[in-house]
This record gives C-alpha cells, sequence and structure tokens, in this order.
C-alpha cells in the first residue's frame, strides 16, 4: 500500500502540472478545450489527493507499522480516535493533509464559478495548483509521508506524544490548516482578478463567503489551540506569543482586515489596491505560518528540532511575494479610484483606523516573531523576544481597536457633523463612562484595565443600541413583538447584525483577556492527606491519592475537596499520567469553571516518602469571557454566512447576469 | 506610522533576552553575570536534586547542574551550576535539552520562576509544544 501511496503522490504531482500549464495556455490561446482539460485536471487532483489520504488513514487503522510515518506517531494500543487524528500529527502528514484540504477546496470553488468567471478560473487552477505543485514536491522530494522502512519493520509503533493526545489537539489542526488553505481561494481569484484586469469588485463578491469561512476557521483554530494550552499544558495561561502561536494569529489579523476593508470597496469604490494587497498578505502569512511551525527556523528557542525544510519554504514564499507584488504593481494603473476620503468623522476613516491597527498588531507580531533569526543573521547574536514586548506593544493597539469597533457601526458614511455624532454616541458613551465610574468605585486602579473596560463597555453600548434601534423600528413599521422582532431582524440582515454578534463575541473576549491578565492569583502547596489551603475565597482539602493503571497509561489521581463559604461545592481530581509508549509524564489539570472565576488546580508531584502532594492553583477571573466569546464569535459567523435572498440580488446586479441566482454553494463560492 | 516604529523600537529592546548556550557564556561568566538571558544546554545525569527544609519535608527548591553538550556526546563541554524554585515541567529530567530563563550570579544560573522549558531526551516532535508549558 506504501509504494501506492508514494506512485499516487507522484502522479498527483504530474496531473498537478498539467493543470496548471494547460489552463494558463488555454487562456492565452482562448482554447476552450484545453482549460476544460485543466479543470479536469484539477479535479483530478482531488480525487487522487483523496485516495492517497484513504491509503494513510487505512494504514494508521490497521497498524501497518512498516511505514514509518505510521510507526512514528501511533501505536498498537493507541485508541482509534487517535490513530485517526495521528494522520496530521506529524510534519509529513500534515503537508498531505494540506494539499489534501487544499484540492478539495480548490475544485468546490473552480466547480461552483466555472460558469460564472469563465475569464479568472484558468487562472484561479493555475495558482492553487502552483500552490499544491509545490507541497506536493515537498513530500516527493524530502518529506515523503509513504517512506518504509528498509530493514526490519517494528512490531510496534512509537506512539502519539501524551501531549497530543486529546480531544482539542485532534480539532485543533484541522480547523487552523482549513483556515490557512481556505484563505488560497480569494488569493487565487485575486491573481486571476489582476492577470485578465477584471478588477472591480466581482471577485472579493465572488469569494466573501469563502474568505469568512477561512477567518471562521482561522478563529477556531487559534481558541481551540488556546484552550488546549489551558487544559493540558498545566500553567494556568493559554497564550505565551511563542512563533508557533503568532504564525496561527498573523493571518487571522490580516483576515480579519480584509473583511472590513472589503466592505468599503463594495460600498465606496475604494482601498482597491489596499484589498488586494491584504489578500496577499493573509496568503502569505498562511504559508508563513505552516513555514514557521513546520521547518523549524524560530525553533532554535522553542522547538529545538531542524526538519530541513526551511530553505525550501523561503525560497517558495520569496517566489510568491515577489511575483505577487510584481502582479499588482503592474496593474496599479488600471486600480485608480475615484472616489476620496471626505472627512476623518466618517465611517470609511474608522474602517482605514481599524485596518491600519489590525496590521499594525500583525506587522508587531511579525516583527518580534522574526526578529531573533534577523538578529542572529545580522549580527551574530542570538536573542529572543519574550511576552512583554507582545503585550506593551499591542495591548494599546487593542484598545485603539476596541474603541473603533464602538465608532464604526454608528459612525455615518461619508462625513458626519460633530453634532450628529455627540447625538448618535451618547447612550454608549454613558455606558463606557458609566462602566468606568463602577470599576474605579470598586477599587481597581490600574489605568490599562479601567480604559479597557470602559472601552468595551463602549463598544458594548453601540451593539446595544444598534440592536435596539432595529428592533423598535421594526415594532413600529409592522408591528411585531420584540422576540420575533428581533429575530427577523437579524435574519433580513444576516451580515450586519451577524457581524455585531462578532463584536459583541470579540468584546467579552476582550474582557476575559483583559481580566486573566491582570488579575490571575497563583499559590504553590505541599500538603499531607487531610490538610486544607486557601487560595482567594476558597478552601482547597487534600483528601487523599488514588491509582488506576490501563494497558496506556498509568493514572495518579488526588481528590480534593473544594469550600467556599463554609460549603462544599465541588470536588476535584487533578491527575499526574504516566504514558507508556512513548514513556513520558504528563499532567491531567481539574478546572472548575464558572463565569466569576476559573479555579485551576495541577498536581505537580507526589513524595513517596514522605506522602506529601504539592499542587498548583491558579485562580483566574473571568477566563470563562474569553471561551464564551468565542463561541459567540463562532456564531456570529454562521449567521453572517448563512444565504440570503437579497445578497444574491446584489452578487447579480454586480455581475450584471440573471445566472448569478443560480445554485448556492455550501459552504463557500458566493 | 512614526510613532508606532518608535514604540516598536523601544519595545523591543526592553523586550528581547540573550539566547545562549552554556559554552558562549562560561568562558567569561564575569562579563555575562546579572545579564538577562535564555541559557541552552543539557541536564547533567543525576545532578537534579531537591532541597529538604527543617522538618525534613522536600521542597520545591531545585539545584541542578546543565552542560552544553548533549549527556551521551563524549565531551560535556562547560557546565554551570543552577537553582529553581517551583513547579518543573514533566519533561524536565536527567539528560533533558533545557532552556532556562534567567540571571547568571557568582553562585551559578537562578532561574526565574516559570522560566524551565525542557525537551525530553527521547525524540519525538511537537516537544515544541511541551516548551510551552514553561513560558
Amino acid at each position: 500500500m506504501a509504494s501506492l501511496g508514494s506512485a499516487l503522490l507522484l502522479a498527483t504531482f504530474v496531473v498537478c502540472s498539467y493543470a496548471a500549464v494547460a489552463s494558463v495556455a488555454g487562456a492565452r490561446r482562448h482554447s476552450r478545450r484545453l482549460i476544460e482539460s485543466g479543470i479536469g485536471a484539477f479535479y483530478l487532483v482531488a480525487a487522487l489527493m483523496t485516495a492517497a489520504s484513504a491509503i494513510m488513514i487505512n494504514a494508521f487503522l490497521t497498524d501497518d507499522f512498516s511505514i514509518k510515518y505510521v510507526a512514528h506517531y501511533s501505536d498498537t494500543v493507541q485508541p482509534l480516535f487517535y490513530k485517526f487524528t495521528s494522520y496530521w500529527g506529524g510534519l509529513d502528514g500534515s503537508i498531505m493533509f494540506w494539499v489534501f484540504l487544499l484540492s478539495v477546496f480548490g475544485s468546490c470553488a473552480v466547480w461552483v464559478n466555472r460558469e460564472r468567471h469563465r475569464e479568472l478560473i484558468p487562472y484561479v487552477v493555475a495558482t492553487i495548483s502552483t500552490v499544491e505543485m509545490f507541497f506536493l514536491y515537498l513530500m516527493i522530494a524530502h518529506k515523503n509521508p509513504f517512506t518504509t522502512s528498509l530493514t526490519t519493520v517494528p512490531a510496534d509503533g512509537q506512539g502519539l506524544n501524551p501531549l497530543l493526545q486529546n480531544y482539542w489537539m485532534a480539532i485543533h489542526p484541522p480547523s487552523l490548516y482549513t483556515g490557512y488553505v481556505s484563505a488560497a481561494v480569494p488569493f487565487a481569484f485575486a491573481c486571476g482578478a489582476l492577470v485578465t484586469r477584471k478588477l472591480d469588485d466581482g471577485w472579493i463578491r465572488t469569494t466573501r463567503r469563502w474568505a469568512i469561512f477561512s477567518w471562521f476557521f482561522l478563529t477556531l483554530g487559534n481558541l481551540f489551540g488556546a484552550r488546549w494550552a489551558y487544559e493540558v499544558l498545566g500553567w494556568g495561561g493559554y497564550w505565551a506569543w511563542d512563533p508557533v502561536e503568532n504564525a496561527a494569529f498573523m493571518p487571522w489579523l490580516v483576515m480579519t482586515a480584509y473583511l472590513h476593508s472589503v466592505m468599503i470597496q463594495e460600498r465606496k469604490d475604494m482601498l482597491k489596491v489596499w484589498n488586494l494587497a491584504l489578500i496577499g498578505m493573509a496568503f502569505m502569512l498562511t504559508l508563513f505560518g505552516t513555514f514557521l511551525t513546520r521547518s523549524g527556523v524560530i525553533s532554535s528557542v522553542h522547538s529545538f528540532t531542524q526538519s530541513g525544510l526551511g530553505p525550501y519554504f523561503l525560497t517558495f514564499l520569496i517566489v510568491v511575494v515577489a511575483a505577487y507584488t510584481a502582479l499588482l504593481t503592474s496593474r496599479v494603473r488600471d486600480l485608480k479610484s475615484p472616489a476620496e476620503f471626505e472627512s476623518y468623522l466618517s465611517r470609511e476613516a474608522a474602517f482605514l483606523f481599524n485596518n491600519l491597527m489590525l496590521v499594525g498588531i500583525a506587522f508587531a507580531v511579525f516583527w518580534g516573531t522574526v526578529f531573533p533569526v534577523i538578529s542572529e543573521a545580522v549580527r551574530g547574536v542570538k536573542i529572543t523576544v519574550g511576552p512583554p514586548f507582545f503585550d506593551k506593544v499591542n495591548g494599546p493597539l487593542a484598545l485603539g481597536l476596541v474603541f473603533l469597533m464602538g465608532v464604526g457601526p454608528l459612525i455615518a458614511w461619508r462625513r458626519t457633523s460633530p453634532q450628529t455624532l455627540m447625538r448618535t454616541f451618547l447612550a454608549p458613551l454613558t455606558m463606557g463612562v458609566g462602566a468606568g465610574v463602577v470599576v474605579f468605585a470598586m477599587g481597581l486602579r490600574q489605568w490599562y484595565v479601567l480604559t479597557a473596560l470602559s472601552l468595551a463597555a463602549f463598544a458594548l453600548g453601540t451593539v446595544v443600541v444598534e440592536f435596539r434601534r432595529g428592533v423598535s423600528a421594526r415594532r413600529h413599521l409592522v408591528h411585531e413583538t420584540p422576540a420575533r422582532a428581533l429575530v427577523n431582524l437579524v435574519s433580513k440582515n444576516n451580515r450586519r447584525y451577524g457581524g455585531y454578534i462578532i463584536h459583541l463575541g470579540v468584546v467579552f473576549a476582550f474582557i476575559g483577556i483583559v481580566a486573566s491578565s491582570f488579575f490571575r492569583t497563583e499559590v504553590k502547596r505541599s500538603v499531607r492527606e487531610g490538610q486544607t489551603f486557601s487560595i482567594g475565597a476558597y478552601e482547597i482539602t487534600f483528601l487523599g491519592l488514588k491509582g488506576v493503571e490501563t494497558a496506556h497509561l498509568e493514572d495518579l489521581s488526588a481528590r480534593l475537596a473544594v469550600r467556599s463559604g463554609g460549603r462544599e461545592i465541588a470536588t476535584m481530581e487533578p491527575a499526574r499520567l504516566f504514558y507508556k509508549r512513548p514513556q513520558q509524564p504528563a499532567t491531567r489539570v481539574a478546572i472548575r469553571s464558572t463565569p466569576l472565576a476559573d479555579l485551576y488546580v495541577v498536581l505537580a508531584g507526589v513524595d513517596d516518602q514522605s506522602g506529601l502532594a504539592t499542587f498548583e492553583v491558579f485562580l483566574t477571573p473571568l477566563v470563562f469571557w474569553l471561551w464564551a466569546g468565542g463561541l459567540m464569535m463562532a456564531i456570529g459567523t454562521v449567521v453572517v454566512m448563512w444565504p440570503n435572498v437579497r445578497e444574491r440580488a446584489a452578487m447579480a446586479a454586480a455581475l450584471g447576469r440573471d445566472e448569478a441566482l443560480g445554485a448556492e454553494p455550501v459552504p463557500g463560492g458566493d | 506610522v512614526l510613532a508606532f516604529t518608535g514604540m516598536l523600537w523601544s519595545t523591543l529592546r526592553e523586550g528581547t533576552e540573550y539566547y545562549k548556550n552554556v559554552d558562549e557564556v562560561m568562558p567569561q561568566a564575569q562579563q555575562w553575570t546579572g545579564k538577562q538571558m535564555q541559557l541552552h544546554g543539557y541536564v547533567v545525569p543525576k545532578s537534579i536534586m531537591r532541597r529538604r527544609d527543617a522538618s525534613g519535608n522536600i521542597t520545591l527548591d531545585y539545584i541542578f547542574k546543565v552542560q552544553n553538550n548533549p549527556a551521551r556526546s563524549s565531551e560535556p563541554g562547560n557546565v554551570v551550576d543552577a537553582s529553581y524554585n517551583g513547579i518543573v515541567p514533566d519533561t524536565f529530567k536527567d539528560e533533558a535539552e533545557v532552556v532556562l530563563k534567567g540571571k547568571l550570579t557568582p553562585d551559578g544560573f537562578k532561574t526565574d520562576p516559570n522560566g524551565v522549558m525542557a525537551k525530553c531526551p527521547s525524540k519525538y516532535e511537537a516537544a515544541e509544544k511541551s516548551a510551552l508549558a514553561g513560558t
């Protein structure tokens, strides 16, 4: 089966090259047949990659340890679920997974738009095929996941790293990769639009849903990663500005900027070059992210391993950046926008500042991430950039963003007079200032926290005002009950109000992040059975230890009774695990989460001689809202993506045809 | 934009630390004493010890030695004494590859709270993630 897999990869590469060449040649010569055959080859790539993936998954499920990759990341006692997810557990498999996703997404996007965007499609096919070719080349020449053991076949595998045997870890990489890969679709359409000079907002409308789809999965990917770090790593936090995390965060930031700025192009026909630049940046950052997590370049500090793929990635990245920049520069004259900014007190300006801040944060993160490498190359001095840098730079920018989030939705397009401005913002401003006063009265004095909470309340106020305005308008016009009006409001304007739901989520997540960063407390204690210690309002009593052994692992858990206000409120069981294959200890954290605060207990160690158990306990206020806010962002995104009749009509108008009212693709395309 | 660049630059200077191998630091120990840095090396086998308190209970006070080269290589390279108070990651044990955040003092390398990042000696990927545990 392994040789079949290798052969399939090779065949895919050939088919892929054909797809790229045939479609471009077809477009140049206006040969419909050549283009069609290129598209056919493009679909075939997806079919071949699906087959190759099936072989790989089958190898994992049947414990085929003759394949090195399987032997490395699985073993016989591994639970079935993790055998499945081991497919993307390592470098070789994750590259293959990348190509698989890209081929499937690309085929969907081409299938849906093949009639509507006849001119663009050949270049979309060529762009995506070229990217696929690069990854296929990596696999075939350097990291073939189907490589077999040359000598003896091991009787059993080495097993997946226990840190990765966790359901968050099972869904985190696929989410992130889905987010990464689907960003390639709008990018490919942008390339097509540039080459063919069809530079109206057709490509944006066509790929809007793909961009949101990508954003949705980038959001989830980041959240799942943070949640995984929180639950598994046992240090009480969820984010450490590690290069691997930054790699996932940067495309998210740029994609967020893109989703906002395209609204200005759709409305005002401005910022064309900027949008093309943003989608280019977003795509390149997804490549860079894959490069960063998978190449070992910035690993000197964090991941210690070198994979040797660095130079290839870097070369490809440079080629993509150069090619895209050249293409964009050569079309600048076609991208002249007739409209201009009229006033700083306008929604356009608010969006523009929002964009600058998002890109500013992305740039700061990028700079902090690559600075160690640059410093080593230029000055020969190895240094590291720590969380203080990222916190200090991004903290103020985040405040600015939340402020703009409060301003953007209410301020008028084009221009506003200061008087109207005052009237519009009276309610949200009151909420913001009120929140600040309340928090100040509660005894908080850190200026950052005060500002952050005031601004959060301000942004929240804006959303509330918008909803109230919409609901009361419906109640007066069509005489609906408030609940009915709310439902109709959201479903009839899903793009707008879905966006507000996302804003709500962001505000809640922001509050959670600020509170958990500033007010986390920590206690370390070694105690005997029966002894009690306290953190915050909680009293924790160590009741005893319990050991369990399975074929897979040894599990030593401690029972703790948690009391608050004299009442017993919970029993918690943090544990130390010892995995048998690979032989490695791990921690199972016990978390008691409430909207007010998370109690987070780690069993750090047990001393056999004295019977002392050491606990590390964190009390983190409001961190619950980070996850709740994340969930809200996800729900809001689903609302935004929901098919909407009115939008299709706008689309049809933009394209000047009626066919656009045809089939509605799932998930993207329209 | 200028203000932003300025801010970026000034914070970058505060936020950065040197990243050094034991061999780069120890020959000029004097010069490096007191400087905040991250020190890369390998835990010397059987060197990890924990202090006991007055009543004989084991504490979270660790002392151990770190050498420049991997534990099983022929030459250990320079060796430095290190100390740490707190919870160590699961992967911190004999032969582990470590990065310590802290300062060199005349009594050895004093590691910051939560300043131990370790990778277990066996070659498993994704230890990059376990390294996170220490940050």
